[in-house]
């Protein structure tokens, strides 16, 4: 078990790094003083992975398979670990994305046993036939929930016109007609193709001791073979148009999404793009005053990166009478920016904002391990992402600004 | 929490400090409380967003902002929210534990709750109609989110069949206001309930982190509040239902209708401490609760299913999403879970009130939680300690769960298609 213990630049704070020899990742970050511990198992395994080949044969993934593996692998023979769990006092839960599947408990007591629960959770799995039929209303019923959610419809509409025909277009938890393809069997043979441990990091926080924690990960036995993980071609839409659909909602909600080819996911790429997107249009800048005042925009813009297999993609989100207009103005905007340049003065504005903001997130043990697992999926640390926003300078947000939101790689999705 | 250091600043001003070093920012709340009615629910809403536009050091949303980013990204936020029967108007700032930090959080503080812009007793014409526009889309969003409206039309419909105090007449209210009260406000009447406002209602203020109770009273000291005795407000009672069979509400969801429909059920109940209610709506809603079990993971009929109760109002609801052929069905096993909480076995009675002394233990992992916990202990006037609370919760017996339930009328199923 080797282990690395790295102090961060801006917070202070310690994560320990252990490569345990069944070759999962163990990322443990302490926090003293803190009731609450946490515990993630994230797993290399979302909806875009549609394909792997095991031994000579290929096979596909029916869309929401990774998510319908979330909802069932709490369920054992005869108990259910999210009772068990619960039973402890834990609060328990998961959730699928493009690139993983993660479960996660916290709790005040007994954090050792419940990371015991856990472990014992994710290297067995039970699919039976009559559980998996079960299941497949309450996922039926999830996905027409989603259908009724403006905010997630726009962003649905958004990725299918970006990457039409992809298991990016598709939603997360598939749909009714996919779900219904999904057996027993579908189930076993993912599980065994991903659930293995060179797909898996545990991700620990809390006023908890490193060692203990690691070793009882270390403890747990995988049986699964693993797999080749047949990656699907990722060809961004030729045509840059708008997707606009009737949904009855007050005002317009729109996604305005920029394919970003070739970027190479990193903190310090992801850091410059958040933040050339805050010296944009974030609170502080020209052109949200100017939105305000003209009353096109009422809030401020939100903005996340999406990184997917084979694909990356940002996306601006918002609320506007003029969905277009916005668009328009913030690529305009862009444009002028590569002329100008990013000042010294507003990036080191913006890097105390984002210092600030890495402190914050050392006050919610949450907080802590959602970042991280976010990061763990490409091999990252918070200590990266916070060496990335204290080192990183003018001439690479300025350069990052050159390539980032340019009118030939953005899209539009419109909710009215 | 017996580190809390309250200081009376004047009376119905008072300073509550909680000194914890564990955190790594500093979190300060301004609390200022009033009487809930459509118009005040207008007007604090939109001076809300009026403050936000800026202040006289900081006249601008840019300038705001950037001298927010320069503190080290402190966020700033000021929002209205209800409390029972009574309306609060919510500033709050979290920023990082640098001592240098803490004496200029509390000036853009005075600076933005007493030196508003303002000129001759009116608000600046353009922030004032930014507000207004933004409110008035503030207010039309709420049927974007079903759940939430569904919710919202529940308490209206229960409201209307209650017995008409003070209430009834004020829980139903949206803390965003309407579009009605909205249109009657111009920048002057704004002004005046803004100084009504500043100076007479009551404010409790919260700073939790790791700077020292006289830290953040030296700094709280020279904002110049005005020393008025403020307003003082009592607790309200419970709604009192009227209804002898359930009132059934059928809406449709404008023209292009929902995948699924939202089922709402109200309550009310007149029996039950606070700590009971909560270990009843933790046997209904807990991640083990009867809700969870039999509705979604026995029947199959949901995704998604919860209980909340309002002890002080007395308001108990259930709500979930499902098929519409499923209502009728989906009424009838949630009717019959809460009759089954009489009957919750030991093992369901503990199971709860682990979940939530668990929930309670870890109340002081988070500034926010820990700010609202100490706020709503003062209004129901509790000893603000969470092992106190916890030790309520265990002792709440069967028989206490079985007097709730004993007084729990089903009042109004509310269902959006």
């Amino acid at each position: 078990m080797d282990v690395i213990k790295e102090k961060c630049p801006i917070s202070g704070a310690y994560v320990y790094i252990y490569t345990l020899s069944t070759g999962i990742k163990c990322y443990i970050i302490p926090k003293s003083g803190f009731k609450t511990s946490m515990a993630m198992a994230v797993v290399k395994f979302g909806s875009g992975d549609v394909m792997f080949k095991q031994n000579s044969g290929f096979t596909e993934i029916p869309s929401g398979t990774a998510h319908f593996i979330e909802h069932k692998l709490f369920d054992k023979k005869d108990k259910s670990i999210f009772t068990e769990l619960s039973k402890n006092g834990a609060s328990v839960n998961a959730f699928t994305d493009f690139v993983k599947t993660a479960y996660y408990f916290s709790c005040s007591d007994g954090f050792y046993n419940n990371l015991k629960l856990l472990m014992d959770m994710i290297k067995e799995p039970y699919f039976d036939k009559s559980g998996v039929e079960n299941e497949k209303s309450i996922i039926k019923s999830e996905i027409n929930m989603y259908k009724d959610i403006p905010e997630r419809a726009v962003f649905s509409n958004l990725t299918k016109l970006m990457y039409p025909d992809t298991a990016l277009g598709c939603e997360i938890a598939g749909s009714d007609k996919s779900v219904e393809k999904i057996t027993p069997e579908i189930l076993y043979a993912c599980y065994n193709a991903f659930y293995t441990p060179e797909n898996i990091s545990i991700i620990c926080s809390g006023d908890i001791e490193p060692e203990k924690a690691a070793l009882i990960v270390q403890e747990t036995d995988f049986t699964s073979q693993g797999a080749e993980r047949i990656k699907e071609e990722i060809v961004p839409n030729k045509i840059n148009d708008y997707v606009s659909k009737r949904f009855d909602v007050s005002e317009p909600i729109f996604n305005i999404g920029f394919n970003h080819e070739g970027f190479e996911v990193c903190p310090e790429n992801t850091y410059a793009l958040k933040m050339v997107f805050d010296i944009l249009s974030g609170e502080g800048s020209k052109l949200y005053e100017r939105l305000l005042n003209k009353q096109i925009l009422t809030e401020p813009l939100g903005f996340s990166l999406v990184c997917a297999p084979n694909s990356v993609f940002s996306v601006i989100s918002g609320r506007s009478q003029k969905p277009a207009y916005v668009a328009n103005s913030f690529i305009k905007t862009s444009s002028l920016l590569i002329k100008t340049g990013v000042g010294d003065t507003a990036v080191k504005r913006i890097k105390k904002m984002y210092a600030g903001r890495v402190i914050r997130g050392y006050n919610s043990i949450e907080a802590i391990v959602n970042a991280q697992a976010d990061l763990a999926i490409s091999g990252f640390s918070l200590i990266d992402t916070e060496k990335a926003i204290a080192d990183i300078t003018s001439d690479k947000i300025n350069s990052m600004a050159l390539e980032a939101f340019k009118r030939s790689n953005a899209y539009l999705s419109v909710i009215k | 929490m017996s580190n809390l250091r309250t200081f009376q600043i004047s009376e119905g001003i008072n300073l509550h400090c909680l000194k914890d070093d564990k955190f790594t920012t500093n979190s300060v709340t301004f609390f200022i409380r009033t009487n809930l009615t459509n118009e005040t629910a207008a007007k604090a809403a939109l001076l809300a967003r009026v403050l936000k536009s800026g202040c006289s050091e900081y006249p601008s949303v840019s300038l705001f902002n950037r001298h927010l980013q320069e503190l080290y990204g402190c966020t700033m936020d000021i929002f209205t929210f209800k409390k029972d029967c009574r309306l609060v108007l919510c500033l709050n700032f979290v920023f990082a534990n640098k001592a240098v930090l803490l004496p200029k959080v509390f000036f853009v503080a005075g600076n933005t709750l007493l030196s508003p812009k303002t000129f001759l007793n009116r608000f600046m014409e353009a922030d004032f109609s930014n507000g207004v526009y933004a409110q008035s889309k503030a207010i039309r969003s709420l049927k974007d989110n079903k759940t939430q409206y569904a919710i919202f039309r529940l308490y209206e419909e229960m409201c209307r069949d209650a017995e008409s105090d003070e209430v009834s007449r004020s829980f139903s209210i949206s803390a965003d206001g309407s579009l009605k009260e909205l249109s009657l406000i111009t920048p002057s009447t704004l002004h005046a309930f803004y100084n009504n406002l500043i100076t007479s209602a009551p404010m409790d203020v919260y700073c939790v982190g790791p700077a020292s109770g006289d830290e953040f009273k030296a700094c709280f000291d020279k904002i110049p509040f005005f020393d008025m005795v403020r307003k003082k407000y009592q607790p309200c009672g419970r709604l009192k239902g009227t209804n002898t069979q359930t009132r059934i509400v059928n809406e449709s969801y404008s023209f292009t209708g929902l995948n699924q429909a939202v089922l709402c059920i109200g309550y009310t109940f007149s029996n039950g401490s606070v700590y009971a209610c909560e270990v009843l709506n933790e046997i209904l809603s807990g991640p083990s609760g009867l809700l969870f079990n039999t509705v979604r993971q026995k029947e199959g009929l949901c995704y998604s299913i919860f209980s909340s109760i309002l002890p002080n109002t007395g308001v108990l609801s259930v709500c979930c999403q499902t098929d519409s052929k499923n209502i009728n069905k989906a009424c009838q096993i949630i009717s019959d879970c809460i009759k089954n909480a009489a009957s919750a076995t030991p093992e369901q009675l503990k199971t709860a009130k682990d979940s939530l002394c668990a929930k309670y233990s870890l109340i002081t992992d988070s500034q926010q939680e820990t700010t609202g916990f100490l706020f709503s202990c003062r209004l129901n006037s509790i000893i603000p300690d969470t092992d106190e609370y916890i030790q309520n919760i265990k002792s709440v017996s069967q028989s206490e769960i079985d007097g709730i339930i004993s007084s729990i009328k089903e009042q109004v199923i509310y269902t959006l298609n």
